[in-house]
């Protein structure tokens, strides 16, 4: 896997590499590449057009005009209802998510190092079975998930909720951050170890470091499963005041009170920070996606 | 500082301690889930008298399980098979144009934001006044024009084609990926033997990228036996049972009718479904790995 992941990744940061240009150079009409490519793109932004275009719309422009036509004037109303509605959880999903995702990557990262760079019996039984804890469908986690949070008296705490996500995404941060600690050097940490340094002093001034991009990709995955996750977020919380941001907008969207261009403002909002993510770290968000499928 | 060796077992626990902890609590919920598919709690008190596999015969011999689990494996093979083709198909147009990262970009967007939100922007989208029948009126389709997710003989296809649009972005970055990581001089050499466009692509680029679709395929066929989110958002399995998946049955059970120990036994038939994937997945990751 290692050296199909370098590859990989060396191949996505080698922009026009020279098999590109080969297949770029071929007789094939780009125009009727372009042309495809356009449709397809055409097609798949025009959920976020119009969810867009609607949040601008008045609630009567909504009912009364084509739904694909701009707004006839820019209306705020909408916005500034929704951010009524979601910031709170907005709040709350940040302070969630920003928790465990610090609490995942840290045990993620400690473990991912050691089962990366040591052998010791049973480190394949022990990769082998956080790869299926990451890979497991989460329903069946989920009753005994409430009880052991009811038992310890978080149910319905964001604590709770904290924890639950600490134990579904740790392995995930494990494996993903484990795929860039093989990717780097092992010269560095030997030196630091021939300097007298104790492993976990070299894993925090050496390693990291060296790893920050690693490091990065994979806080950034488990920041964005944390910010989206549904399932747990809407069964361990039932308190409306501590809900977070994915059932706060699935509650919206129950309401029939609520308008659709309050909706799509809410749910605009609600995808801001992974949206912003993918935009400015995109390259970040692709090598987390690609370690994280464990084979590069 | 340096540790004296003796020392040593302390620094496995600092490193795998944690992962590890959690991993055992992880194993011993599941444990715990299949004991709990065992007992006899079906009301809001626990209740843990073990029955055996009473509640599984209950379960499975339900209609809803019956089309759940139709309807889950029809929504793997009409999510997974257009999914990885169009991801593949693309990710070659893309390296084409030369513009990967416009076109990435393009494609993520779908793929990062939630199921919850992708879920609801579909809803608008497929109305009966929706952006999907307006353009189909602008176009002349007039005979495509209908109530989408309310009609139950399209709202599972409907509810499929979201989770495509979502998860097309992933697909293409895997394929991409495996593309270029093909060895240059395989091209080159079948360029100079004069090879067309598509004849690179199904006689070199599609024998290469294997190990691509040993990836996709098996996480798509993963993500559509969890499937649930889109479900609650979009339809909350409706109209009728026509998009019931096993996941939203499970729920509804578990935390709906508050019968746990029937839930439960769902959550254990789920878990051994994706085992069928996981476990030869795992596997493989494993002999990479450390092979």
């Amino acid at each position: 896997m290692k050296s199909f992941l370098i590859r990989a990744m060396k191949a996505l940061h080698e922009p026009r590499k020279a098999v590109l240009k080969l297949l770029s150079n071929f007789k094939v009409k780009l125009i009727v590449v372009y042309l495809l490519l356009g449709i397809m793109c055409f097609f798949w932004l025009m959920p976020f057009y119009v969810a867009i275009v609607t949040s601008l719309k008045t609630h009567r422009e909504t009912y009364t005009t084509n739904v694909l036509q701009p707004p006839s004037q820019v209306y705020i109303g909408a916005w500034i209802e929704a951010w009524k509605r979601v910031s709170i959880p907005f709040f709350n999903s940040i302070l969630v998510s920003i928790v465990s995702t610090v609490a995942c990557v840290l045990i993620g990262a400690l473990g991912g190092y050691y089962l990366a760079r040591f052998r010791f019996r049973g480190a394949e039984q022990l990769f082998f079975l956080i790869a299926i804890a990451a890979f497991i469908p989460y329903q069946v986690l989920l009753i005994p998930m409430t009880m052991l949070l009811a038992s310890l008296g978080l149910f319905g705490t964001h604590l709770g909720l904290i924890l639950a996500y600490i134990m579904l995404f740790s392995p995930w941060a494990a494996l993903i951050s484990s795929a860039f600690f093989l990717a780097i050097p092992k010269d560095f940490e030997e030196a630091a170890f021939v300097d007298g340094a104790s492993p976990l002093q070299t894993f925090f001034k050496v390693v990291l470091p060296i790893a920050l991009p690693g490091i990065l990709s994979t806080t950034i995955i488990i920041f964005m499963n944390v910010w989206n996750e549904f399932f747990f977020a809407v069964s361990l919380i039932t308190n409306p005041a501590l809900r977070t941001i994915q059932p706060e907008i699935a509650n919206l969207r129950g309401t029939t009170t609520v308008a659709w261009n309050t909706l799509m403002a809410g749910s605009i909002i609600g995808t801001l920070p992974p949206t912003i993510i993918c935009l400015m770290l995109g390259r970040y968000f692709i090598r987390g996606l690609l370690a994280g499928t464990l084979k590069g | 500082m340096r540790l004296p060796r003796r020392y040593k077992i302390i620094q496995f626990l600092i490193f795998l301690g944690p992962i590890l902890t959690i991993t055992v609590l992880l194993y011993a919920m599941i444990a715990w889930c299949t004991y709990i598919s065992m007992s006899d709690w079906r009301s809001a008190a626990i209740s843990l008298r073990f029955v055996g596999f009473r509640n599984y015969a209950d379960v499975v011999s339900t209609e809803r399980f019956l089309v759940s689990l139709i309807n889950n494996i029809q929504w793997m093979i009409l999510f997974m098979i257009p999914t990885t083709f169009l991801g593949l198909v693309l990710a070659y147009l893309i390296i084409m144009t030369g513009k990967e990262t416009l076109f990435r970009t393009i494609f993520l967007l779908s793929t990062a934001i939630s199921m919850t939100v992708a879920g609801t922007l579909w809803v608008w989208m497929y109305a009966s006044e929706g952006a999907l029948n307006t353009l189909f009126k602008m176009l002349g389709l007039n005979f495509l024009v209908r109530p989408w997710i309310s009609d139950p003989s399209t709202a599972l296809y409907a509810l499929i084609f979201v989770t495509i649009w979502q998860y097309l972005g992933f697909s293409i970055i895997v394929f991409e990926a495996a593309i270029k990581g093909i060895d240059r001089a395989i091209v080159e050499a079948a360029v100079v033997d004069g090879a067309s466009g598509l004849t690179l692509f199904f006689r070199i680029i599609l024998p290469q990228v294997k190990h691509a679709f040993l990836i996709v395929v098996p996480l798509l066929v993963l993500a559509a036996l969890k499937v649930f989110d889109v479900v609650y958002v979009m339809t909350r399995g409706g109209p009728g049972l026509s998009t019931y998946v096993l996941a939203y049955f499970m729920w509804v059970k578990a935390f709906w009718e508050r019968f746990m120990a029937d839930g439960a036994a769902i959550a254990i038939i789920i878990l051994l479904l994706s085992l069928v994937v996981v476990i030869p997945y795992a596997w493989y990751a494993l002999k990479r790995w450390f092979g």
